[in-house]
């Protein structure tokens, strides 16, 4: 055991100072930043067109237009829409985070794949295996022992390397984290850590089963390429059809008349509006509850996928994790005004609970079979 | 005469080795097959008949929604290209640039998924072995004739692959539409796979440069990675954050210059405009002005829609911008290759 521990101890320290790990901090470090200048840029933006409107109840979302596209996708757009889109800069550091996650979502795996897909076949080449395994310690355990400590180091090098700067960047830049955001934060980090670890252990066993390099990976290519398409197509195969949502009501002269005068100025009282406007707004209302209805229905139908496509599965925890508004995200379709209840954690993480399981399931799954690779492994 | 033939011959052999990794081989058909995947996906699902857009709002109430009335009532505006394009080409209301990974187009995965089989492609046209730099050097010729063979494959290889893209799109895009839409749009395609093969070149050069410079080549991969999210992802997003930033804080100096020349004069602007010109931004800009200005349509009364001389304009830069981006690439990679340590490789 004590062997184990410092054989993990080696793998990690050399991992945490090798370049390639050094290149994948700068990686982090190159989204994070994009993620955050961007989306402060934005939700500045908006806050002072709102208030030169002279508004000062401007709450978030009164109309969102977004692209239409899975359920989760929508309410994923949705969630960020309505943070972006707040005068009282709601969401925290939240939003920039959920705008990271969506370029992670790819950047990843394929980061991942790269940093392992020789973990055990150069070794191999190189002789180096040989020489661990005329150690009296089962193969099984040298191999296990390796593969902890470099995820140890991926996983350090991601929660505390994005945690930090993700702070900093936020002090510096003036944006705002309540302490349940935080929490949410980390444990979207913790999931991001799960997330690379999944793929550090895919690309190892691809190593381990390939023996040479070259061969790992054009097989790692394979897995990228598929996992790529594989999500590109779910997605086209569950978009939304426009045909299935139910149709805006149309809009009568009148009422048009009425917000352009609205709009011409703001601070007309709308305590009396004509009967037009009222039926109006009132088939907005079931507008938007034939909408609400049939997206919650499609959302619920959308958590399968998790079980085929781990790229979902990733942005269908973050999607609820980085979230402090809601129980569950899809509840943004037909935010009752003013009265949005609030998740708390505790909520979100019960909402998850499967995907994040089944996340879990796999990296024990990959771990195992890394141990039988390894231990059938002739030198 | 016999020198072409020599050269020819060398880049055939280079090309052989490469064509002989199954990586490359993957890579090139993986990128060959998504365009007539997706054209053929969009056709069968009639996806590209429905409108895109989904409204939700909060419980209604006038003085909220009057704002922002408009959004209800407006149309997304129409593609200027030919109908058998539109699948191909961006409208204006793709969204942002680099906001997300949208994968709604085939230009948005073409974005993302050219650069990243370049830059792998680029990274394997060399076997990865200790023994081949030092072979190769001391082949006759010397390291720049080497150096100059390898570029000449890599322009052959990725000009090989974005050719092959756009047959087997045509082929896909001609089934689909007919062949007439097809030929009428060809010479617009092929502006359009000449700004791609500029695009995809940069990133190609990047990944050979990487994989001569790092011993290992996972971190090779992953550094050429790393350069791939600055200059798709990063750069893109950062001028947008600097330039609408830079819009705010100058209201009035930008109301009154009028004309982007007369701020050129300040080093901020310059800085902001010069992120504007790394491959990422430029190759968005060339290719939603391309199908524009080759378009049917005009923008008639359009007092604030760019007109036709600028997008011109623009495209010209970007591709010249791409242009200048991929000498300073193959200069650098050049060092890079001149310098390499035999006993290091």
């Amino acid at each position: 055991m004590k062997q184990g521990l410092r054989m993990a101890n080696h793998f990690l320290a050399k991992r945490l100072a090798s370049y390639q790990n050094l290149m994948f901090f700068l990686l982090l470090l190159a989204v994070l930043f994009a993620g955050i200048a961007s989306m402060q840029s934005d939700r500045i933006g908006y806050q002072r067109a709102y208030a030169a409107w002279g508004t000062s109840d401007w709450d978030s979302m009164p109309v969102a237009v977004l692209e239409i596209g899975t359920a989760h996708q929508t309410v994923y757009s949705a969630v960020s829409y309505y943070f972006t889109h707040s005068a009282e800069g709601r969401g925290g550091g939240l939003l920039p985070m959920r705008f990271v996650m969506q370029w992670l979502t790819f950047i990843l795996p394929i980061v991942a794949l790269a940093a392992s897909f020789t973990s055990v076949s150069e070794e191999l080449e190189s002789g180096v295996i040989q020489s661990l395994f005329v150690l009296p310690i089962s193969h099984r355990f040298i191999g296990l022992a390796k593969l902890f400590g470099e995820s140890l180091a991926l996983l350090t090098t991601t929660l505390l390397g994005l945690g930090t700067i993700a702070l900093i960047a936020a002090r510096a830049l003036g944006i705002s984290w309540s302490g349940p955001q935080l929490v949410r934060a980390l444990l979207g980090l913790l999931v991001v850590g799960l997330y690379v670890t999944v793929f550090l252990l895919l690309g190892s066993w691809i190593s381990a089963k390939a023996r040479r390099s070259s061969k790992a990976l054009w097989v790692v290519a394979a897995v990228f390429l598929g996992l790529f398409v594989l999500h590109v197509s779910i997605d086209g195969v569950m978009r939304m059809r426009a045909s299935s949502l139910p149709e805006l009501p149309a809009v009568s002269s009148d009422v048009h008349l009425y917000f352009a005068q609205l709009q011409r100025r703001p601070v007309l009282s709308t305590a009396e509006a004509p009967g037009d406007v009222v039926e109006y707004l009132s088939e907005l209302s079931d507008y938007s509850a034939a909408v609400s209805e049939r997206i919650r229905a499609q959302y619920a139908r959308e958590r399968w996928i998790g079980l085929v496509s781990v790229s979902h599965l990733f942005l269908a925890v973050e999607g609820e994790l980085l979230q402090d508004e809601f129980p569950s995200a899809v509840g943004i379709v037909f935010r009752e005004g003013g009265d949005a209840a609030g998740g708390s954690i505790g909520a979100s993480l019960a909402a998850v609970a499967p995907e994040i399981a089944w996340l879990i399931l796999l990296a024990l799954a990959l771990t195992l079979a890394n141990g039988r690779a390894l231990s059938r492994l002739e030198v | 005469m016999r020198n072409a033939l020599s050269v020819l011959a060398n880049v055939g052999g280079i090309l052989a080795v490469t064509w002989r990794s199954w990586t490359v081989a993957l890579l090139i058909l993986g990128s060959i097959a998504i365009g007539p995947a997706f054209i053929s996906f969009q056709a069968t699902s009639g996806g590209q008949d429905t409108p895109s857009r989904l409204i939700l709002f909060e419980q209604p109430s006038p003085a909220r929604i009057a704002p922002v009335h408009h959004l209800l009532e407006s149309e997304w505006s129409t593609a200027t290209t030919s109908p058998g394009l539109s699948s191909f080409f961006p409208s204006e209301t793709e969204g942002r640039n680099g906001q997300t990974l949208s994968t709604r187009t085939l230009y948005d995965i073409y974005r993302f998924v050219i650069p990243l089989v370049m830059i792998l492609v680029g990274a394997n046209l060399l076997p990865h072995e200790r023994r081949v730099y030092a072979s190769l050097f001391s082949l006759p010729g010397g390291r720049l004739v080497q150096y100059l063979l390898h570029l000449t494959s890599l322009i052959c290889l990725v000009t090989l692959i974005l050719v092959l893209i756009f047959v087997a799109n045509l082929v896909a895009v001609s089934g689909w539409y007919g062949l007439t839409t097809a030929v009428e749009s060809v010479a617009l395609l092929v502006n359009y796979q000449l700004t791609l093969l500029l695009y995809a070149f940069i990133f190609a050069a990047l990944g050979f440069m990487a994989a001569v410079l790092f011993r290992k080549r996972p971190t090779g991969i992953i550094a050429a990675i790393v350069l791939f999210v600055l200059l798709v992802a990063v750069a893109p997003q950062a001028y947008l954050a600097a330039s609408q930033n830079y819009v705010r804080n100058h209201t009035d100096e930008v109301h009154a210059a009028g004309t982007s020349d007369v701020l050129l004069k300040d080093p901020l602007f310059v800085a902001i405009q010069c992120l504007s010109y790394l491959p990422g931004s430029a190759v968005s800009r060339a290719l939603a002005y391309l199908p524009e200005i080759g378009g049917p349509l005009e923008d008639e009364g359009c007092v604030t829609c760019t007109s036709k001389a600028e997008k011109h304009l623009a495209v010209r830069r970007s591709c010249m911008s791409m242009g200048w981006f991929s000498v300073g690439i193959v200069a650098l990679g050049g060092i890079v290759f001149l310098r390499k340590e035999v006993h290091e490789a």
